[in-house]
């Protein structure tokens, strides 16, 4: 996965098609699970994810009631989160430093927030590390 | 002298002694009518319609076998079907059984069929001879199963159309032409299902045997102006009627005539909303035997569609006239233009309706018990009914039994849904046949049962159901079905067993599931509930022709649907270009009625957008093979996903496929004991994607739609307890619903197991 989204074959992390992002999860969950890592190791960086998703869906009256076209008012929004996407990296680079069972997921989000310029980019961004922790939490079930 | 009915009874009596020849060669029937000499409009019939002096009585292959409107030959070589020997009986129960067609021809069979019509028919022949209606009866009953002059048509329908062709040749027994009368009632839709009233189930029900009555009453006055028996009927019901007649001026004129007599008479009645186009084509009397005969009928149907395109031309004065429009409006059909405003019901909030809406209110409380209807021009009949409508100066009395005393010549009794042999004795009593089954209320015995019990009665959520459904490429069938064999005892046929689906069988399915399922059928509820099992909580609006319209308690219309579609395919031999396609609502008690009509109308018209052949249910679209669902397949055997496996692209061996074997599995299973939370988890799952798909790129909707949703679902069932994901069943379950096959069909699933569980209202 991490040499898929490193690779030049796409620029933006938008243009990682859905079918092979979940099939990748499917195999880098459970992956994971066999790594040893545990959810509440992330825990910072999962609820910093969902800050921003939360963020980025919240109505900004400001934005709302511009002059804006739609399109324009996506990239207002967007703008807004755009330099806290940055700040993710740092939070798992101290996770992993911490604990060892969360490099090869830091390595791979690492390498998708390269990827990530615009909204679409930042959906995609949700998609994958859902998908990833849905595959691996659905190991404790097998 | 001569009279036409005299020429249609030899034509039925030759037909009667040749069903008699084949069930007892030593009966005396046919030297009896050796010594009779034939009318010369018999002979020529007979010849042009292949009927010969030695034709006999045979095994009768299933003529939708022959159906292909297509114009590439039949995509599977399907196998031969047959009739099955018996007769259409209801002596014993409410309803006949369903002929379903044998994949073999009948032999061992034939002794006992012919020793029932020995014993049944013959013995009591001999004192009914002159009456027609009687040998009618009998011709139906018996020969709708049994071939005569070819192999795929039916004794029955040989007889009408030679009888028919014999009176179109009265008199002129060497004539070129012949006419074809067809009728249409349109805005039968408008009239029926726009109302909004308490009792309107049954207001519609009433409305909808009323144009019955209405078509019967055309037909009827169409047959007296031209001196025509029931034999020149080809078809009637549900607003359209087919008749023959003699090829002349005198048939134009009094067409015409009776079309402007009606069409004042409906004005009047219905305010323009309902119209009669009827019209007449002459054609080749020889053409009723080849292929021109069907572009003679579409010529006349094309004809009806251009008269419906300008209605009420010739009342274009009464149209342009002003029209009266007082302040209060019925409050049932919401027109303006009588101040006779009235109360519905005795109650004391009852609403105020106009005489026509009183008139089917009051015909909706007594046609629960009715069944037999007498039609006179007169209204001192002898046997006295307190229920009397009036159509185009008609009277029509309701009877809950048959009437004891003779009824006049010049009067008709009609006797509904029944086959009785032995209550055709008198003369002039005809069958009425109605897709008219229904519950009969809790509360109030004695009449059909209340919106508010069907919800009361409903599994789970508290709510009415609604379907609609009709046969897709209708026209097509009939127009280029037949291809060369293209004639018109075959045309009679099949639109005769088409509409003994709808008006016969579906009642019998209705009524009795046990016994009228077709083989290897798929059901959600098994007869271990044999309450649930029975689903008697229906409530017919109309079926008839080649459509329906039913309500009922939710759950039950929803396996009333998946029985109705089975047991039509079976029905036609599983021909594949006679399908059905349906749409349900489903609505809360105080609803109005006209919106659900309109909102399963909507939803029978995304079934026909998919494709046809499909079923429109909780929003979601899929073909019936998606429906019913199949266990333990490879998808390489599934032909109906043929799009998915072109992007899926790998072969699967699936535990379970489609929709109801997961809910088969879900909801029959009381100790797989899973949390209510797993339903909810999967409807969640599938409103994220639903609206992924409403934000989506056309290059990504395949993705979303197969894969999005997969991790959530893996997460949802690894929650589970774990005794639950161990167990046998539920690992069929996981497995195949982590299937990107499966992906469209699991929130219809969740959707069917949450209506069905849902405990408060």
């Amino acid at each position: 996965m991490l040499k898929y989204i490193t690779s030049d074959n796409f620029k933006c992390l938008k243009d990682y098609p859905i079918r092979k992002l979940v099939e990748d999860a499917e195999a880098f969950g459970p992956e994971l699970k066999k790594q040893k890592l545990e959810t509440n190791q992330i825990r910072k960086f999962l609820d910093a994810i969902n800050r921003l998703k939360a963020k980025l869906n919240q109505d900004d009256e400001e934005i709302q009631q511009s002059q804006m076209k739609e399109e324009e008012k996506e990239k207002a929004k967007f703008a807004k989160i755009k330099d806290e996407i940055v700040l993710l990296k740092p939070k798992l680079a101290y996770a992993a430093a911490r604990q060892d069972a969360v490099k090869s997921l830091s390595k791979v989000m690492s390498a998708a927030i390269d990827k990530v310029y615009t909204k679409e980019d930042f959906d995609r961004l949700v998609q994958l590390i859902e998908s990833i922790i849905a595959y691996h939490k659905a190991e404790d079930g097998k | 002298m001569m009279t036409s009915s005299q020429v249609a009874l030899q034509v039925v009596q030759q037909a009667i002694a040749a069903l008699a020849g084949w069930a007892d060669p030593n009966n005396p029937l046919t030297s009896k009518l050796n010594f009779v000499e034939e009318y010369p409009e018999v002979t020529r019939a007979k010849e042009i319609l292949g009927w010969k002096k030695d034709t006999e009585v045979g095994t009768l292959r299933l003529l939708f076998d022959r159906v292909n409107p297509s114009d590439e030959l039949k995509q599977e070589t399907s196998e031969l079907h047959y009739h099955p020997l018996m007769p259409i009986d209801n002596d014993n129960k409410e309803y006949p059984k369903i002929p379903y067609p044998l994949n073999y021809e009948p032999q061992e069979e034939q002794k006992a069929f012919k020793e029932k019509i020995k014993k049944e028919v013959l013995e009591s022949l001999h004192e009914n001879w002159e009456n027609l209606s009687l040998l009618m009866l009998i011709l139906e009953k018996f020969g709708s199963c049994l071939s005569f002059t070819e192999s795929d048509v039916a004794l029955v329908d040989m007889n009408r159309a030679t009888a028919a062709v014999a009176v179109a040749l009265f008199d002129n027994s060497e004539a070129e032409n012949i006419s074809l009368i067809a009728g249409d009632l349109s805005g039968i839709q408008k009239f029926i299902y726009t109302i909004s009233s308490d009792g309107a189930l049954k207001s519609l029900r009433a409305r909808s045997f009323y144009l019955e009555l209405v078509t019967e009453e055309i037909v009827q006055q169409l047959l007296e102006e031209l001196n025509l028996p029931r034999t020149s009927i080809i078809y009637a019901g549900g607003g359209n009627l087919y008749l023959l007649a003699a090829a002349s001026n005198k048939t134009e004129e009094k067409v015409k005539q009776i079309q402007n007599e009606f069409n004042n008479w409906l004005i009047n009645k219905f305010q323009h909303k309902v119209f009669l186009a009827l019209e007449c084509k002459t054609f080749y009397t020889n053409d009723i035997v080849n292929k021109n005969l069907s572009s003679h009928w579409n010529e006349v149907i094309h004809q009806l569609n251009k008269q419906k395109k300008r209605k009420f031309y010739e009342q274009i004065n009464n149209l342009l006239a002003v029209r009266d429009s007082f302040g209060d409006r019925c409050r049932v059909c919401y027109r303006d233009d009588t101040t006779d405003l009235e109360q519905l019901n005795t109650e004391d909030d009852s609403i105020l309706a106009c005489p026509t809406c009183r008139e089917m209110f009051q015909l909706g409380s007594q046609l629960f018990k009715t069944k037999a209807v007498v039609r006179s021009r007169h209204n001192n009949i002898s046997s006295k009914s307190d229920a009397d409508y009036i159509i185009n100066n008609s009277h029509y009395f309701l009877f809950n039994q048959l009437p004891t005393q003779q009824i006049q010549n010049d009067e008709t009794l009609f006797l509904i849904n029944n086959w009785k042999i032995k209550d055709y004795h008198l003369p002039h009593s005809v069958p009425l046949l109605l897709g008219n089954y229904g519950q009969e209320s809790f509360e109030n015995q004695g009449n059909f049962i209340r919106a508010h019990e069907l919800a009361e009665e409903a599994k789970g959520i508290k709510r009415v159901g609604y379907l609609r459904m009709d046969v897709d490429n209708l026209g097509k069938i009939f127009a280029k079905g037949l291809g060369d064999n293209h004639t018109l005892p075959r045309l009679a046929g099949l639109s005769r067993q088409m509409s003994y689906f709808f008006k016969v069988y579906l009642n019998s399915l209705a009524a009795n599931r046990k016994d009228t399922l077709p083989e290897n059928h798929k059901i959600l509820t098994n007869d271990k509930n044999q309450k649930k099992f029975a689903r008697l909580n229906l409530l017919f609006i109309y079926a008839g022709g080649d459509d329906l319209f039913v309500s009922g308690s939710w759950d039950e219309v929803v396996e009333f649907a998946f029985d109705i579609y089975q047991s039509f395919r079976a029905y036609t031999g599983h021909n594949p270009y006679i399908t059905l396609s349906g749409g349900i609502s489903i609505n809360d008690v105080k609803y109005p009625i006209y919106q659900a009509a309109s909102d399963s109308g909507e939803s029978e018209k995304k079934a026909k957008a998919n494709k046809r052949d499909s079923l429109c249910l909780f929003g979601e679209v899929f073909k019936w093979d998606e429906w019913l669902g199949q266990t333990n397949v490879s998808t390489d055997n599934i032909k109906v996903i043929a799009e998915s496996k072109l992007y899926i692209s790998k072969k699967e061996q699936l535990g379970l496929f489609g929709i109801l074997p997961f809910v088969d599995k879900l909801f029959n299973n009381p100790d797989l004991g899973y949390p209510q939370s797993f339903i909810r988890n999967l409807l969640v799952t599938a409103e994220i994607q639903e609206l992924a798909l409403k934000k989506a790129k056309k290059e990504e909707i395949n993705d979303i739609k197969y894969f999005l949703h997969l991790p959530k679902l893996a997460y949802t069932m690894s929650k589970l307890p774990q005794k639950l994901r161990s167990h046998e069943d539920f690992v069929l379950i996981r497995q195949s619903l982590m299937s990107p096959y499966n992906a469209p069909y699991f929130p219809a699933i969740a959707t069917w197991i949450e209506l069905l569980t849902r405990t408060q209202a």
